[in-house]
């Protein structure tokens, strides 16, 4: 995946796409519980926001926080039962019988992108929307944002759209000194709102 | 974005604490065994593998889905430090059971020396892997502030100086003498476990960002303990150590035993609190 913060608005729809898409019972028993439930609830991506700057020179620019599927994930390493794993295309999932919420995964992901769920009894994260990439549709937050900022495909593929932007060398990883090679990667913030 | 990491609190503390507490007096125990008193460094090994069980179980109530955790024995990942954790402490507990259980209940080999010395010799070897690994699980995180190798030296040191407190406490309770040269030898523990800790402190200056934020936190909303932790896990000890050389006395040990119990929470609560993540968002 690549993320493109020059063209996020900071809409938040890619946060609303995947909870609708992934965690919609967990949303409705978090609202059922109350403010309490709704103020700790989980998201499997989420967007922060940061204002730089003083008056009138004050921008505005947005990350995106989300599971980097990193190739050399620490969360797999370190799971205990195996819960954790990688898929063959390159995708890190849980496997949401074997998690036993040691949450040592959670310590081991430099990026924070994973969490406990206490409905689901499991850690979650993001999957890419792997049930929906088993359908040849991208994942939801992809086929949602308004701007384009995200865009799915296959990085083995040389011909894709997405290999041929991060070969262009105009994206870039995140803590890369940590040796995980993600495989999210991001057009960083040039232009300033 | 630094944040303090919220996954593992006072239980994993409390887990760590007794079970390096209690493996580290399981020793203890087992080399005084092997030096002549028998019924006694049962009882003191029975009191480890006690504490060692109790830590397990306060570990247990931290993890989100107990009911799951046979898996990590069905479907062990053995990449993960966490599931050589299991099988060590698992094997510690059954061949150091084994050993200590005479201490409470009649068995047919409890008088046979060679199987009590093999079990012993196994419960000490799986004890001294559990003893080591708990720091090792906590430097292969992305916590700065753990990942490092003072981590697993530091956890080693204070498990050794806290066994020594319960050896010392279950020799106070059944009136028996703690051996001068294992007071001495917890001084020593001290001594490093104090340098090492010191060390996190004097390094921050040039370590990375996460980790001079763990050791402000240290000193900020964690004073208090650091504070306890010099005071009553370091200095204490020895304060209390020279004192019983000028009037040795029976309290004075009971005081020192349990400070030095004191030092491994207190240290162990301190890196585990303070522990932060860097986010790149």
């Amino acid at each position: 995946m690549v993320i493109d913060l020059n063209k996020c608005v900071g809409c938040g729809a890619c946060v609303m796409a995947c909870i609708a898409e992934n965690r919609r019972e967990q949303a409705f028993k978090a609202i059922a519980e109350g403010l309490p439930a709704l103020e700790n609830f989980k998201k499997r991506t989420y967007v922060n926001t940061y204002i730089v700057g003083t008056y009138p020179n004050v921008a505005v620019y947005y990350t995106h926080m989300i599971c980097q599927h990193c190739e050399n994930p620490p969360c797999v390493s370190v799971c205990p039962t195996g819960a954790s794993f990688k898929t063959k295309d390159g995708i890190v999932l849980v496997d949401k019988t074997k998690c036993i919420g040691c949450e040592y995964c959670v310590q081991a992901c430099p990026y924070g992108a994973r969490f406990w769920d206490p409905y689901l009894r499991s850690i979650d994260k993001c999957t890419f929307c792997e049930h929906r990439l088993e359908k040849g549709m991208d994942p939801a937050c992809v086929t949602t944002c308004p701007t384009g900022a995200r865009l799915f495909g296959d990085l083995d593929d040389p011909n894709s759209a997405i290999s041929k932007l991060v070969n262009s060398g105009a994206t870039t990883v995140f803590k890369k000194e940590e040796g995980t090679k993600p495989k999210v990667f991001y057009i960083l913030p040039m232009r300033k709102r | 974005m630094i944040e303090p990491q919220h996954a593992w609190d006072i239980k994993i503390v409390l887990d760590l604490t007794l079970g390096g507490m209690g493996v580290a007096t399981f020793i203890i125990a087992f080399l005084y065994y092997l030096k002549g008193e028998k019924e006694f460094n049962i009882k003191a090994a029975l009191a480890g593998i006690v504490s060692l069980l109790l830590g397990l179980l306060v570990l247990i109530t931290h993890l989100g889905k107990p009911e799951a955790a046979f898996y990590t024995m069905l479907t062990p990942n053995l990449g993960s430090v966490m599931t050589w954790g299991v099988f060590f402490n698992v094997f510690a507990l059954l061949f150091g059971g084994l050993f200590a259980l005479p201490g409470l209940i009649k068995l047919p080999y409890a008088n046979n020396e060679k199987i009590m010395k093999i079990l012993g010799t196994l419960g000490s070897i799986f004890s001294f892997l559990v003893m080591t690994y708990t720091g090792t699980l906590l430097a292969r995180s992305s916590i700065h502030l753990w990942r490092s190798p003072a981590t697993p030296l530091l956890f080693l040191l204070v498990a050794l100086s806290s066994g020594v407190g319960l050896y010392a406490l279950v020799a106070y309770t059944l009136k028996k003498d703690v051996p001068g040269e294992l007071i001495n030898f917890s001084m020593i523990t001290t001594l490093l476990a104090f340098v090492t800790m010191t060390l996190y402190f004097a390094l921050a200056n040039i370590s990375t960002e996460a980790f001079r934020f763990s050791v402000e936190l240290m000193l900020t909303e964690y004073m208090w303990a650091t504070l306890l932790l010099y005071l009553l896990g370091f200095i204490g000890p020895f304060a209390v150590y020279f004192y019983n050389k000028k009037k040795p006395s029976k309290t004075n040990l009971l005081i020192l035993a349990v400070l030095l119990i004191l030092q491994s929470f207190l240290a162990r609560y301190l890196l585990v609190y303070a522990g932060a993540m860097e986010l790149p968002w």
